[in-house]
Parts: C-alpha cells; structure tokens; sequence
C-alpha cells in the first residue's frame, strides 16, 4: 500500500530524513519508534504534504501513485489521513461543519453519494460514543478550547467518520492520561481493517500495549536502523534507544 | 510668476456652489441655515492630506467628478432593487431613492405609544423652525466638510422621535438606493433619531445601488438617546463598486442610555465613514464594532471618536477588516477620557487580516486620557491566514481555495456572531463566502 524508498527531506537547512526505506502493506499496523528529533514527526508531516518540507530524494508509492505528486487536499482524498500531534485550534470554523465537508469531499471521490444533515448527523452520533464525547463538541470552533485529550479524541474521531485507507497517527499518546488513552486506542482497534494500513508514531512503548503493532521500527539519524515484531517495542523500553545508537555506530 | 495663492481654486467646489442653486429646498424658513450650512462648506474646502484626519485617504478622484442632483419623478420599482435587499420579514421598511423618500416603495410608518416617525420633508412642512434650528448645529465653524455639505443640500430623510418608554418592536429598516441616470447623481440624507428615557429601537440603514453607478453618497444619521434608552444602529454599505460613499454618524448618550453600533463596508469605490459618540451621562455605555472587506482597488476609512464626559462610561470598539487584490482599508479610534471622568472603561480592538501582498491596512488607535481611575486597552493587529490552519484543514481534504475562503470568514465570524439580527448575518455570511473564494495565495 505505502512503498517509502530512499526518501531525503529537508526542513529549512537540515536534512531530517536521510534515506528511509518502509514498506507497509494493507491490514498492517506499523509503530515507528525512535528518540526525540530522530525525524518520527517529519515523515509524518511529509506524509500528509506539509509545505516547507524539501524533498531530497527518493520515492513514495501509495495505491500505485506518486504521492509527493500530490496536494495535502488529494492525499485526503484518496484515504491518507494524519492525526496531528498538535491539533490545530481554528476558532470561527465550526466542528461540524468541518467533519461534514471534509466527509463529504472524500465520499465524492470515493464515488458515493454526499450525506445530507440528518445522515451526516446520525453517522456522527455512533461515532462520538464511541470516542466518549459530548455532542456539544460538534457546535464548538475546531479544536478550540479543547483539553490535550480532547484534541487527540476529535482527531481519532475524525479518523473514524473519514474512514482513511492509510492512518498516520503522529505522537496520538503523547499527553493522554490513562483513560484517555484507553479511549484512544480502542477507537484505533476499532479501524483495524483488511484494507486499511495504519502507521503509528510514537517515542513511548506506552500506546503499543493497547495497540498490538505487527511491524516496529526505529527510527534513528533519519533512517530506520532497525525492524522487528511487537517484541522489540518491549525491549526498547527496557533497554532505551541508547544501545541501538551504539549496534549502529559499531556496524 | 507669482507664488501660489494659500488654498488652490478648486473647481469641484464650483460645481457645488452651482448644484446648490439649483435643489429642491426645504422651504424659505431653512434656506437661510442652509446657505450658511454651504457657506461653511466652501469656505472649508474638500479635505486634502494636510488634514490630519485625511493623511490616508485622497479624495483627488472623487474632486475631479461632477454629480448631479437626483432628477424629478419616480424612478424605480420595488422589483429593481428588491433582489438586494436583507431577508427579513415583518420589519418596517422605510426607502429612499437618491435621498428622497419614497413612499410607494415603503411599508406604512409604524405607528406605537410614544413614537412618531415623518421624512425629514414633512418636518420641514410642519415644523421648519425647529428643523432649522437642528441643522444649524451642522452650519459652524466646526462642521466637517462633508456633515456642513449635507445640511446644505439636504432636501429629505428621516425622522425619528420615541418619547418616554417608546419602542417599535421591529426593525425599522432604512433603504438607500442609489440610482443611476444620465449623469452620476449625488444625494444628501439626514435621518435623525432622538430617542427619550427608557426608549428603544433597532435602526437598519442599508445602502445599496444600481452596479454601474459612480454615485456620491452623502448620509449624516444623528443619535440623541435620553436617560436609559437603548439603540442598536447599523449601517451596512454595499453600494456599487464605483460609488462614492460619506458617512457619518453622531451621537450623544445620557446617563445609563446605550448604543450599540455595527459599521459594515462591503462595496463602493472610496468609502469614509466618521463616527463620533460622546458619552455625556454617568453609565452611558457605547459598543462600536465594524467589519469591511477591501478588494479589488477599494478603499475604506474608518474614523471613530469617542468622548468620555462623564463617570462610569463604557466604549468598547471592535474593528475587523479583510483587504485582499489592492484594497486599502485606513482605521483611527480616538477615545478621549475628559477630566473627572473617572470609573470609565475604554476598550478597542483593530484586527486585519492581509490577503494579498499588494493590499495595505494602516490601523491607528489613539487614547488621551486626563482622569486617572480608568481602565483602557487597544490592541492592533494585521496579519496574514495562519499556515498551520491551512495546512489543517488541507490534510482534512478541503480545497485549498475553499481552506482560505473558510479562514478568513472564521476570522469575520466573531464580529458577525455580535449582531443581534440573523437576517444581517445571514446576509454577510452569504457576501463574504461568495466574495472570499478564490482570493489569491496572498505573499509567498
């Protein structure tokens, strides 16, 4: 499904990545681990197509395509979806509004009729039980005012109601109280699906015990030095990053 | 050759001193308060970049053309201009077509307990003296150019009078169509609203025109609002986008009287809009708060002052403004805290947003303050859409142009979310998401 091969990228006059290499496959969870600056983040964003970030080198294939070819508004289109780890706060753009148009533009291009008012209503209702959030949200500005967890619920929210092909969730444990958490990670375990490949960015081990991965990778220097099953996210936390720097340096 | 005399011979005011010969009057008992009126105009002369009140808006264009007065005779049916109009229902509408009152085009005055409402035209017939003695307030050596211009050429408007505990429970919707003829037609309406204690209303002035018409609008709307009286003013110009468009709207509070005050700006070429409040009795509290939109090679200013007379007085001022294309928009707020008013509270907010790298905003707000129990703040800020929300709303497959055209609206939306009438919002929310799509990337 996502096919990264060598991919450099520049943010201003750093080279973040420097020649990641990741296949994902469909109905694949994949954790992708490392320490802070190591550039989880960055191919996150480079993912979704944020601007002022350089690509260098290297290829990304989605679904057959060039994805770099494409806008941020494409890419949503045809079922990549980020969970930012800093939501947004837009005051004056409803909620609602913001989940309907944002539905309804990916339903377009998936072939499928747009929803009115009421099904677009009764669609978000299941959906915001199951995150455990009030209805008083979707009349709120996106994101505005919200707790941290709120934040990260209204983004798996909307992952849910977008039904994303290909989910980048970037940091989504990353200030979540247990609870929270919880939430969080049933509502991803919900999505997991045959045809849906889901790429989690985390630092912690924390979020993999709710969300069994099937490929972990670290991240490091820009690259991914190592892969492995879910166990090597538990050694991770035993052991730190530090010795995999050192396995690195020494090979 | 000699040096140039001290103010230039100007000919726009030639043509003016010859138009005025020619109106329509108000009748013998306001001629005479008129030609003083007109007097004071000449002698002042079109307002130029000397002025300091005029540093940013040039009126060398609107100088060099010529208006004439609205011709005789009845020149509109309701169906030209009814497609512009707000969607409300049940309000009290009141036309004017080039300044005159139309009654055909208009729905009965209302008539309630304590409220008499008349044109302006019909004051002057029953009552000329006093109507005189109003507009010579308009005819002093401290008239504004365009406030003495109107008193002298003001031949109708309106008349509001709400005695104590006086009220018109619907709006009272106030049309100004300006029309356009053979030649490019001026109008100079008055509408006067004195509110007594404990009285209260909703006025709506809405200005609007035919698409091709280079017309000067010149509207004066004076407020007297006794002991608790309550008034929510709006004047929202969408006039064509060549008109040229004055404005202004004076008011005076007494203890505890409140005025609530929307200032929207969506059309004409050049639009100057003055707004003058003074705060004269304990508790009077003033909410000013605006919204414009400049494309295209528009032009919009903003002049406000607010004098605090009296403790415990509010003024709170909140102004927006969108400038996108090449459009200009110039905003000053004055508050002036006079000696012994003490306990006062004086807000203002200036925020532009800058669409495009060729468009300006020059924003000034200025305080003097000669008590010492106050509390005041001002804040001015222009900027551009924020990148990280673009970029949001992108990843959450909205357009790009539709991402730009929701921003900026979301950023009109809080001014908008203060007017209290939906058929308003409803209109400006329409306007400005027609207007907003597909502005262009702005600096890059």
């Amino acid at each position: 499904m996502l096919s990264i091969k060598n991919l450099k990228v520049r943010a201003g006059e750093r080279l973040i990545l420097t020649g990641l290499d990741l296949e994902v496959g469909a109905g694949e969870v994949h954790a992708i681990m490392g320490p802070n600056g190591s550039g989880k983040s960055t191919l996150a964003q480079v993912l979704a197509g944020r601007e002022g970030l350089v690509v260098e080198a290297g290829t990304v294939r989605y679904l057959d395509r060039d994805l770099l070819e494409l806008a941020p508004e494409e890419r949503a289109r045809d079922g990549v979806f980020l969970a930012f780890q800093y939501p947004v706060e837009i005051p004056g753009v409803n909620n609602a509004y913001l989940l309907k148009a944002a539905l309804n533009a990916v339903r377009k291009s998936r072939g499928e009729a747009e929803l009115d008012a009421f099904e677009f209503l009764a669609l978000i209702r299941g959906k915001m039980k199951l995150m455990q959030m009030e209805e008083s949200f979707l009349n709120r500005g996106v994101n505005e005012g919200f707790s941290g967890g709120e934040k990260k619920r209204n983004e798996i929210l909307q992952m849910a109601v977008l039904e994303p092909r290909l989910a980048i969730l970037d940091e989504t444990d990353s200030g979540l109280d247990i609870d929270a958490l919880r939430v969080v990670a049933s509502g991803v375990n919900g999505l997991r699906k045959p045809d849906r490949a889901i790429v989690l960015v985390t630092h912690y081990q924390r979020l993999l015990d709710y969300i069994e991965p099937d490929h972990v990778h670290v991240l490091s220097g820009g690259r991914i030095v190592k892969s492995g099953d879910a166990s090597l996210a538990r050694e991770l936390e035993k052991r730190g990053y530090d010795w995999l720097r050192e396995e690195v340096n020494a090979a | 050759m000699s040096a140039a005399p001290e103010r230039v011979h100007d000919p726009a005011l030639d043509r003016l001193r010859s138009a005025w010969t020619e109106r329509r009057g108000l009748g013998t008992a306001v001629d005479e308060v008129q030609r003083r009126a007109l007097d004071v105009a000449l002698a002042r002369g079109l307002p130029s970049a000397r002025d300091e009140a005029w540093k940013y808006t040039s009126l060398r264009r609107f100088g060099s053309r010529s208006f004439a007065l609205p011709a005789a005779g009845p020149t509109l049916i309701a169906a030209d201009f009814e497609a512009g109009l707000l969607p409300a229902s049940g309000w009290h509408r009141i036309v004017f077509v080039d300044g005159r009152y139309e009654a055909s085009l208009s729905t009965p005055f209302p008539v309630a307990r304590g409220v008499t409402i008349r044109s302006l035209a019909e004051v002057a017939a029953d009552d000329p003296d006093r109507l005189a003695s109003r507009l010579g307030v308009s005819a002093t050596d401290h008239t504004p150019f365009f406030a003495a211009l109107n008193a002298s050429f003001v031949e109708d408007g309106l008349v509001i009078e709400l005695g104590p505990h006086g009220e018109v429970a619907e709006p009272l919707y106030v049309v100004h169509v300006a029309t356009t003829r053979e030649r490019a037609t001026m109008s100079h309406c008055r509408v006067l609203i004195d509110a007594a204690e404990q009285s209260r209303a909703i006025v709506v002035e809405h200005h609007i025109g035919r698409a091709a018409g280079e017309n000067f609008t010149n509207v004066v709307t004076e407020v007297r609002l006794g002991a608790g009286a309550k008034l929510e003013h709006y004047r929202l110009q969408d006039e064509p986008s060549r008109s040229f468009h004055f404005a202004r709207l004076d008011a005076a509070l007494d203890g505890d009287a409140s005025l609530v005050a929307h200032r929207i700006g969506l059309g004409a070429a050049l639009d100057r809009t003055d707004i003058d409040v003074r705060l004269e009795g304990a508790g009077a509290e003033v909410a000013l708060h605006g919204l414009f939109v400049v494309d295209g090679t528009r032009h919009l200013d903003t002049h406000t002052r607010v004098d605090h007379l009296a403790p415990y007085t509010c003024s709170d001022e909140d102004y927006r403004g969108l400038a996108t294309d090449r459009g200009r928009g110039v905003f000053n707020g004055k508050a002036i805290v006079h000696p012994g008013a003490q306990h006062i509270e004086a807000h203002q907010s200036s925020r532009n947003l800058l669409l495009s790298s060729s468009a300006e905003i020059d924003t000034k707000p200025e305080f003097e303050i000669y008590a010492d129990d106050v509390k005041c703040s001002h804040g001015a800020t222009t900027g551009q859409l924020d990148p990280a929300a673009l970029f949001y709303l992108r990843s959450r497959a909205i357009p790009e142009d539709e991402a730009r055209a929701l921003l900026t609206h979301a950023f009109a939306a809080t001014v908008i979310a203060r007017m209290s009438l939906g058929p308003v919002r409803e209109y400006l929310d329409r306007a400005l998401l027609t207007r907003l799509r597909g502005v262009d990337g702005g600096p890059t």
